[in-house]
């Protein structure tokens, strides 16, 4: 018999699709080519099947080892409501492995209602990808191992705590807004913590201060005491003026268990270097310097690699280091001034 | 003295014209009730009745749909309001259910050819009940058996459509 249905107008298709699960209409865009795109320009998406899933899982109380949402860069923030009531029962249904990855710009979560997120005694692996925490939500997990925040905004009032006393590995990449507040990690194995956000520079003056400013005042460390029982750890940050590091470093207890160190070239300043300075006071024990200067990577174009004498070198720098390298784009003043500075500390001399 | 009620005739595109009262194809079909403002100020004092030419429908498609707007309409009039608000206990089912699942239990052609209908004319519940009748029929269907059942023609190349399964084979 002859195609009726292809006749119809697309707005009907469109309609006649949307009484469809997502799936089944998906699957119609194989059918011919005047079909292709009309699903992509339908406006209801039918996820009951994910809530369903999701609650027949609660029901059965088998707990779910791994969930994952990914969102397109054009998914709306709809979809993303949706997304956050599932990633509730996920965690309902006592979730080890949890991941929402968003493409494109960072996705606010929603805070639908006074229940903080990410609250879990279950929780194994978290990661979340293009996030926007506006409100000050909290990530707590006594289970939790492994935390990943790539590419995350976070609010301008309040910092998001993080809670994870058995974490192993945190990877940290601050796009926005305020840094969060990391508690003791004393498991912590692997530390990347990447600042991009110039927010928390506005209040420079005001830690100098130390008056108005709220949760910065009592002479607690934001991040790097949280990271203090770390062994393996980066830190980075694009923005020079960007205080946290340097505020912390005045209310740390040394880095005990500290073996390889990565820093990049904001403990460059100031030019005396008292920043690195400082921060190689506080790691006593570290075996591994990577010193990674205006130079992004993974490749870099100049590489120099010392190996270190313990018994020449100064008392203000850990005995049991042996490498330091350094990763630049180009060797010119800034890297000679920095190789000064550190043969001397390392009492060397760089030919 | 109730007036008595006025009609209007419908006359599809094969010819054929059947009469409806005003009131109810009016309530049914936006497109109907919009011929039909049009027409009145030419009407007001004549005896004449009006009829409209439906060019998009046949008779077929035409007598059914009128059946369901009378159906519809009557089940409404009982209780006094629209069908909408028929009252239905809850866990019963909705006294026009079975005519709905009944009316919508034909030939694939004919089906799509009510849902021409009910979007032309604008009844929103019939285009509704159509359109999720056609969904029903898509639902849980091979690709191929879609194909064959409301003879869609793959136009496809064989490249082409490998792209395409590649591209949405997560729904598959």
């Amino acid at each position: 018999s002859s195609d009726h249905i292809s006749n119809l107008p697309d707005g009907v298709l469109q309609h006649l699709l949307s009484f469809l699960p997502t799936q089944d209409a998906v699957q119609t865009r194989v059918l011919a080519k005047c079909w292709c795109n009309l699903w992509t320009s339908t406006t209801v998406l039918r996820f009951d099947f994910v809530d369903q899933l999701l609650r027949l899982r609660i029901c059965e109380g088998t707990p779910l080892d791994t969930c994952e949402f990914c969102l397109g860069e054009n998914d709306d923030g709809e979809i993303m409501s949706h997304v956050m009531h599932w990633i509730r029962i996920a965690l309902q249904c006592k979730v080890r492995v949890l991941q929402l990855i968003c493409a494109g710009n960072c996705r606010d979560i929603l805070s639908l209602d006074v229940h903080p997120f990410f609250i879990s005694q279950y929780l194994k692996k978290l990661e979340l990808n293009g996030i926007y925490f506006r409100y000050a939500l909290l990530i707590s997990s006594q289970s939790l191992k492994c935390l990943t925040i790539e590419i995350g905004a976070f609010g301008e009032d309040d910092r998001l705590p993080i809670c994870a006393p058995n974490l192993v590995s945190l990877w940290l990449e601050v796009r926005d807004g305020r840094i969060p507040l990391l508690e003791r990690m004393p498991s912590l194995m692997a530390g990347y913590v990447k600042i991009n956000s110039d927010f928390d520079c506005f209040f420079i003056s005001d830690s100098e201060d130390d008056d108005d400013d709220d949760d910065d005042n009592d002479n607690q460390s934001i991040l790097l005491q949280g990271l203090s029982e770390v062994r393996n750890l980066v830190l980075i940050s694009c923005y020079i003026e960007m205080f946290i590091f340097r505020r912390d470093m005045r209310f740390c207890s040394s880095f005990n268990k500290l073996k390889s160190l990565l820093v990049d070239e904001y403990w460059c300043q100031p030019a005396d270097f008292s920043a690195l300075a400082c921060l190689l006071k506080l790691s006593p024990v570290l075996e591994k310097l990577t010193l990674q200067i205006y130079s992004e990577g993974p490749e870099h174009k100049v590489q120099i690699k010392l190996s270190c004498n313990p018994l020449e070198m100064s008392t203000a720098i850990s005995q049991h280091l042996k490498t330091l390298e350094v990763k630049c784009e180009v060797y010119d003043e800034r890297i000679n001034k920095l190789l000064t500075f550190l043969s001397k500390q390392l009492n060397i001399y760089i030919s | 003295m109730a007036s008595e009620k006025k009609v209007v005739f419908l006359r599809s595109s094969d010819g054929e014209a059947f009469e409806v009262s005003e009131e109810v194809i009016s309530a049914a079909s936006v497109t109907i009730k919009g011929m039909i403002d049009e027409e009145s100020p030419s009407r007001a004092d004549t005896a004449a009745t009006t009829t409209l030419a439906i060019p998009n429908v046949t008779a077929a498609t035409l007598s059914r749909v009128l059946h369901y707007v009378n159906k519809h309409f009557d089940a409404a009039a009982v209780v006094g309001r629209p069908d909408d608000y028929i009252f239905c206990a809850p866990g019963d089912e909705h006294p026009l259910a079975r005519f709905d699942d009944d009316f919508v239990d034909v030939d694939n052609d004919t089906l799509i050819d009510l849902v021409h209908a009910a979007e032309y004319l604008h009844i929103k519940k019939l285009f509704d009940l159509t359109c999720k009748a056609v969904a029903d029929k898509l639902k849980g269907r091979t690709i191929d058996q879609i194909r064959e059942t409301f003879g869609i023609v793959n136009d496809y190349t064989v490249e082409e459509e490998v792209e395409v399964y590649r591209e949405n084979s997560w729904a598959f």
